[in-house]
This record gives C-alpha cells, structure tokens and sequence, in this order.
C-alpha cells in the first residue's frame, strides 16, 4: 500500500515538475472590437495548457492576478451592438483596462487572428489603438495584407510576430508566454 | 501487351488528371451565348454550367447548384433549409416553387412558453421548422430533362474530395464559432475554425446526398434521414417528428405579376419578399427617377420613404396564404394603392420613425376587387396600426440565378434562416432556424402568429423581370432586411438610370426597412449627398462599401442579341459560369 502511494506521489511529483500547465488563471482575455475571436484563443491557449479567462466585457477593475492580458482585436458592429456599447466606448473601455493592467506589472499581448477577412474601417479604428499599448504582437497571414501592422510598429522595438492560422498561432503564444513566465520552459 | 497496359496507363492518367467537371469557364463577371449561371461561390456555378455543358436546360442547372451550395457554403443553405424558385420558361410557361418551411406539429405558443421564449429556442433544435428544399428540388425535377443522379453527382463530388475553404466561409465559420463549438464541434477543424486555403470535406453529407440521388428526395421525409432526425430531434428535446416531415409538401403555384415602367415582373408571392417588390416599384413609378441619378439624395429620400411604406404594409398584411384565412396581395400590388400610399410622400422632410407603425400603415383591402384610390380615399377608410415590435431578419440565405441556351430562366434564393441556422447538424446539414421569423408573442390579426403547419414569413425575392416577352434580367439577393432594398435599387438603377447590370451591383446600397430607424448605407456615396439625407430629416448609418451586410446579388442580364452577362456577387466572392463562354472580365 505504502509503495502504490509513493508511486501516486512520484508520478504527481514529476507531473508538476514537467509539464506546463498553469496553475491558476495566469491570463485574462478580452476582444478589442467585440468580435468573437478571442473565444477562438481561449481555445488556443487551453490546448497549450493555459487557464484563460475571458471576459468580453472586462472592465480595469476587474483585473485579478493575472500576468498577462491578451486581447483580440476586430471590430464587430453586430458584437458591439449586442454589448450594447459604441466603438468610442470601447476604446476607452480598452485604454483604460490597459493602464490598469500595467499599473499592475502585467504584460499586455495584441493579437488579430482574422486574416483579410477581418479587416476593415472599424477594425483598422481599434488595430491603431491597440498596437501601441501591446508588449508583443501576433498577426495571423493576411491580416498585415496592406503593411498596416508593419506601418504602426516601424521606429518601436515591437516586432510582429506571424502565424500561418488561428489554429498556428499556438507557436507565437508558446514562445511569449515562456517568455513571460506562464508557460515553464 | 506491355504496349497496351502502357497505353492503358496513360489513359486512367488522363482520367484521373481531367476532373470529372465539363468544359465551363467561370469568372467574376463572364458573357456568354451558351448559356449562364450565377452563384455566391464559383465551384456552384461551375456546377450548374457543367450540367448546362451536358445538355441540361436551366432547371436541371438549378438543382445541381441547389445542391451544390449546400456543401460550398453550408452555412447559407442546405438540405435542411428552404426558400423559392420561380421559373420561366422558353415555351411561356412560369412556374413558382414555394419550397418554404413549416412550423412543427409541437411549435405552439404554449409549448414556447414552457420553454422560455422563441428567441431563447433560436439556436436549439426547437427553432428549426420542416425543411422544404429537398421537396422543392422533386416538384423542379418536373421541369428537368436529367435524372437526379446526374444532377447531384457534382455536389456528392465536392462533398467527398473536398474544396478549398474560402475567406468569406472561413470568416462566417469565425462569426459563429462559439454556437458551433457548442452545437456542432464535429463540423469544425479539430476545434477550430476552418482557415481560408484548407480544404474542408463532409463524408456525411457526401452519404446523404447518394441516398437522396439514389432513393429519391422522399427519402428525406420517409425514409432512413426522416428517422435519423426524428432520433436527433428526440434525444435533443426538438419539436419536429417523423410526422411533420412525412405531411411536408412543395407547393407549384403562378408566379405574381407586376410591372415596372413596361417591364413585366414575376416574382414569389407571399409569404416572401416578392410582393413588396412590386408594391415598391408601384409607387416609385411615379416619379421620375430618371431625372435623378443613383447619387441623388432626392432619389434616395423618395426609394427609402417607399420602401418603408411598403415594408410596413408588408410586415401587417401579409402571410402565408395557406393558413391564413385571407392575405390581401392584390390589393397591397394594385397600381391604385400605390397612388394613396404615394401622396404619403413628403419630398422636403424625413417620416418620423417614432409615427411609422401608428400613423403610416395602410389598408390594401379595399383595392382586393380593383377600386380606384378616388373611391378608397372618399370613403375615408379607418387606419390600421401594427401592434407589438418589429422583428429583423436574419442576414444569411444564398441567390442563384440561371439562364438556358434555349431561353429558360430560373431564379431560385434558398436558406437556413441565419448563418448555419440552430447550428445543428444531422447527416452533415446543417438545421434551419426559420421559427425565429414568427411573432416572438401571438397579436391578434398578425399573419406570422406561430401555427403549427404555417410558413413563415421572410424576405427573400428571386425574380425574373421580362421585356416584350422576353426575359431581361435574372435577379436574386440574399442578405435579411436588404434584400428588398439590395433588389429594387438594382432595378432602379437599371431600368431608370440604365446602369450596366455590373455597375448597378456595384453602386452602394442602402436600406429602406422599418427595422431600421435610419438609413444604413455603404459609404461611397457623396458627402453632400449624405449632408442633404442629414437636412431631410434621416438618420445615416455608414458601412463600408461593399459590405456583405448589403447583400450578395447574383444576377444574368439578357441582351436583346442573346448574349448572356452573368454578375457573380461582388459581395460575397461569387461567380459566373458558362458552357464554351466566349469572353470574360
């Protein structure tokens, strides 16, 4: 009996030690824009072994004690309008959940996963806000069709990091989140 | 001998290499005197040129691009949806299909109430009504020529080796990602949304559609599919039973007529958007749009108070006539009725929204037998008002249109309600969610008042408009609450300010629908355009220009020489295809 334990705990031990699992909710998630894409990085980051929580409508006092804010940016008339908000609203609502999340030491991820399909003026609104305030930036392939993400980061240290689809963006997250600690290498 | 097994070889190469498809070519815009089809997605319009190419005449071309579209674009329609075709035929004959859905035996107001509200049901199996698109395909086999094996060979074809995945599938299977992980994750990619460039395959309904080509399309509602839905509809507490399915039936009607400065309209009647068409173009006709040009904020001003009386008319009167007791069509077409509902028109100021459905609904009952307005209006007939709220459509639904060497033209729109409908999917199709399209609560007198049986009502137009006898354009829209507008502004700006067909797709939309308080718009227009809407009193909302919001036209326009030009939906990366075509954009 006393055997069969210690196996339990040996194998508990070194499934702790090895895998890359977090523990708790090490990331928050948010859309810039309302659309449903981050529901689509959840997915993403839960098969990397990632707790995320996403909230659409995350406000700066909702921050628990996450390490890291992902938000996903694409505007959506039909989202914003089901939110019952406006895109000026939800500029402000992003700025100000981004100040609050640096305040507290957090690193802030941009990504937009939607391609050209996800492009457009309303989209484009939020990518010139959101760029600026990211700490990293992941662009799925045809989202940067017009040099537009390469525009907002030229003279930054930000580099743009791609992806060939949703699905393929686990590769740019992995390497982050190792970087930022959530992810053990 | 090894010569021969050598020759052998290069044969079976050969084979394996030509896909099975005929000689078509396919283009955004394409012309054509061999024929011409037009569909949201070009591997649809290949299709149906294919099945032209084979000596089929267009209604054969319809039911394979029918087909087709359910698995190029299985979030627009399917086997599991409805819509309505209305065909004319080379020999004078016009036929209209009503392949519309009907509500379950279990779809009553009673049984909503236990649970929850119809728009809590919209994305279960609850909200799914009896699909009519498989019946709708065996009455159009009545005007077929090739047996339906042949007709749904390209769709079995596509369905089991697959197509590459589009950006407009790929950013509507985006849009519904969270209703599809939850009602239908088998359908996405390993748990994720299909990229464009992947290749997207569906077995399931590849099995399906041998069944239907080999048993027939009864086998939908009798047979091994009727029982697999009726298990699906049971185990996931749905409404519909073997039995609806069983007592579903594909209605043959007349087209409804109506004309346009000269031009003869035949489009679907009601419970469908068709009526309004002509109703709108009644009163439009008084004007003289000609005079204007599609930039012109008066001709805008006067196309959106139009359509807005008709919309309201539209949304108090008509119904399905099957199961009401008396739909008052003819009068809300007649040309007198349009001349009361054009004095409404004011042409210096915007109609108050907030007056619209207590002081701007009419009555078209007193035109049923063909009175003059004079007589109506004397007689000072009481206002009708519309109780209850204004419901939208949803935006999804997929247009084709077709047009024979020999003549024949069919204009069939076909849906699921909205983008992948409940978000179900039995036998790899997806259910429809047309229950969301009745009254959310019964009003007394309302034609939509949920009825088991009932079809509801919708939007949808296809229609084909004739000059001296012959037909001229081919026209069809998807796209809810825009349909309307997206169709008759097309007409418009053919036939008053004689645009190309190209260009009056091309040239921004905007709506006019009493779902909408103001006017939605694509923004090319010009800015003192948009300044004079502002002064007339209208509200203006923007998108951008194209938007697939407006609509997805796929259109044939006929030259008086025969030559066909088909325009693919210039929103929604469509195409045209044709037999031999001759040149193309």
């Amino acid at each position: 009996m006393k055997n069969r334990l210690f196996h339990i705990i040996l194998a508990c031990s070194l499934f702790t030690a090895f895998t890359s699992v977090s523990m708790a909710a090490d990331v928050v998630l948010t859309p810039f824009g309302q659309s449903p894409d981050a529901m689509m990085v959840k997915v993403v980051l839960k098969k990397l072994g990632v707790d995320g929580r996403l909230e659409k409508l995350l406000e700066a006092d909702g921050l628990a004690d996450e390490r890291v804010l992902v938000t996903v940016v694409a505007g959506s008339s039909k989202g914003l309008g089901e939110a019952g908000i406006d895109k000026d609203a939800e500029i402000a609502r992003m700025k100000a959940v981004v100040d609050a999340a640096k305040a507290k030491g957090m690193k802030v991820l941009v990504m937009h996963i939607g391609g050209k399909g996800r492009r457009g003026t309303l989209t484009d609104l939020f990518i010139v806000e959101a760029v600026p305030m990211a700490d990293s930036l992941i662009v799925v392939e045809g989202g940067n069709y017009d040099g537009l993400f390469t525009q907002l980061v030229e003279g930054t240290d930000l580099e743009i990091l791609p992806a060939t689809s949703v699905r393929e963006t686990s590769v740019p997250m992995q390497l982050v989140l190792t970087e930022w600690g959530v992810i053990s290498p | 001998m090894k010569r021969t097994i050598s020759w052998l070889f290069i044969g079976i190469c050969w084979l394996v290499a030509i896909p099975p498809a005929f000689a078509v070519s396919v283009a955004p815009i394409l012309q054509s005197k061999e024929g011409m089809v037009t569909a949201a997605h070009p591997l649809a319009a290949a299709a149906g040129a294919e099945i032209l190419e084979k000596g089929g005449n267009a209604v054969d071309a319809a039911i394979a691009v029918s087909l087709v579209l359910g698995v190029v674009e299985p979030y627009a329609s399917g086997l599991g949806g409805e819509g309505y075709m209305v065909a004319v035929m080379a020999d004078g004959r016009e036929i209209a299909i009503d392949f519309r859905s009907t509500a379950p035996a279990l779809a009553t107001y009673a049984n909503l109430n236990k649970a929850g509200s119809l728009k809590n049901v919209k994305f279960t199996p609850k909200g799914y009504c009896v699909a009519g698109v498989p019946a709708g395909i065996g009455k159009a086999l009545e005007l077929a020529s090739l047996p339906l094996h042949e007709l749904a060979a390209p769709a079995i074809r596509l369905a089991e080796d697959g197509f590459e995945v589009t950006e407009t599938f790929s950013k509507v299977n985006m849009d519904a990602f969270e209703i599809l992980s939850e009602n239908a994750p088998a359908f996405l990619d390993d748990g994720m949304p299909w990229s464009t460039g992947t290749v997207f395959r569906n077995p399931a309904l590849a099995r399906t559609l041998k069944i239907l080509a080999t048993e027939g399309v009864d086998a939908f509602y009798k047979g091994e599919l009727a029982k697999n839905l009726d298990r699906f509809m049971r185990e996931n507490d749905g409404w519909t039973r073997k039995s609806d399915l069983e007592s579903y039936r594909a209605l043959v009607k007349k087209p409804v007529k109506g004309s346009y400065r000269g031009y003869e309209i035949s489009v679907p009647g009601s419970p469908v958007g068709g009526p309004r068409i002509l109703a709108t173009l009644n009163i439009l006709e008084h004007f003289n749009l000609a005079l204007m040009s599609w930039d012109d904020p008066l001709a805008i001003h006067i196309m959106q108070e139009a359509m807005i009386l008709t919309s309201l008319d539209q949304r108090r009167w008509l119904g399905d006539p099957e199961t009401n007791s008396h739909i008052p069509e003819k009068g809300y077409i007649s040309k007198d009725y349009a001349r009361q509902r054009f004095m409404l028109i004011d042409l210096s100021k915007a109609s108050d929204p907030a007056l619209w459905y207590s002081e701007r609904v009419g009555d078209p009952g007193p035109y049923e037998n063909g009175a003059s307005y004079i007589d109506v209006i004397l007689e000072e007939r009481q206002k009708a008002v519309i109780e209850g709220t204004s419901q939208d459509v949803p935006p999804s639904t997929t247009h084709f249109s077709v047009v024979d060497k020999a003549g024949n033209a069919v204009s069939w729109t076909q849906t699921i309600s909205s983008f992948f409908g409940t978000g179900n999917m039995v036998d790899g199709y997806f259910l429809n969610n047309e229950l969301g399209n009745f009254k959310y609560e019964p009003v007394e007198g309302s034609p939509i008042n949920l009825e088991p049986g009932r079809r509801p009502r919708t939007t949808i137009a296809p229609l084909v408009v004739k000059k001296d006898g012959k037909v001229r354009w081919v026209i069809g829209s998807p796209g809810g609450g825009r349909i309307g507008s997206t169709v008759i502004e097309i007409l418009v700006n053919v036939i008053d300010f004689e645009m190309s067909l190209e260009n009056a797709i091309r040239a921004p939309k905007f709506t006019g629908y009493d779902a909408y308080k103001e006017i939605q718009l694509e923004d090319d227009f010009p800015p003192k355009t948009i300044e004079f809407l502002l002064e007339l009193g209208h509200e203006v909302k923007r998108y951008e220009h194209p938007d697939l919001y407006f609509g997805g036209p796929n259109a044939i326009a006929v030259g008086k020489d025969g030559l066909l030009t088909g325009v693919g939906s210039i929103r929604r990366l469509g195409g045209a295809a044709a037999p031999q075509a001759q040149t193309g954009k």
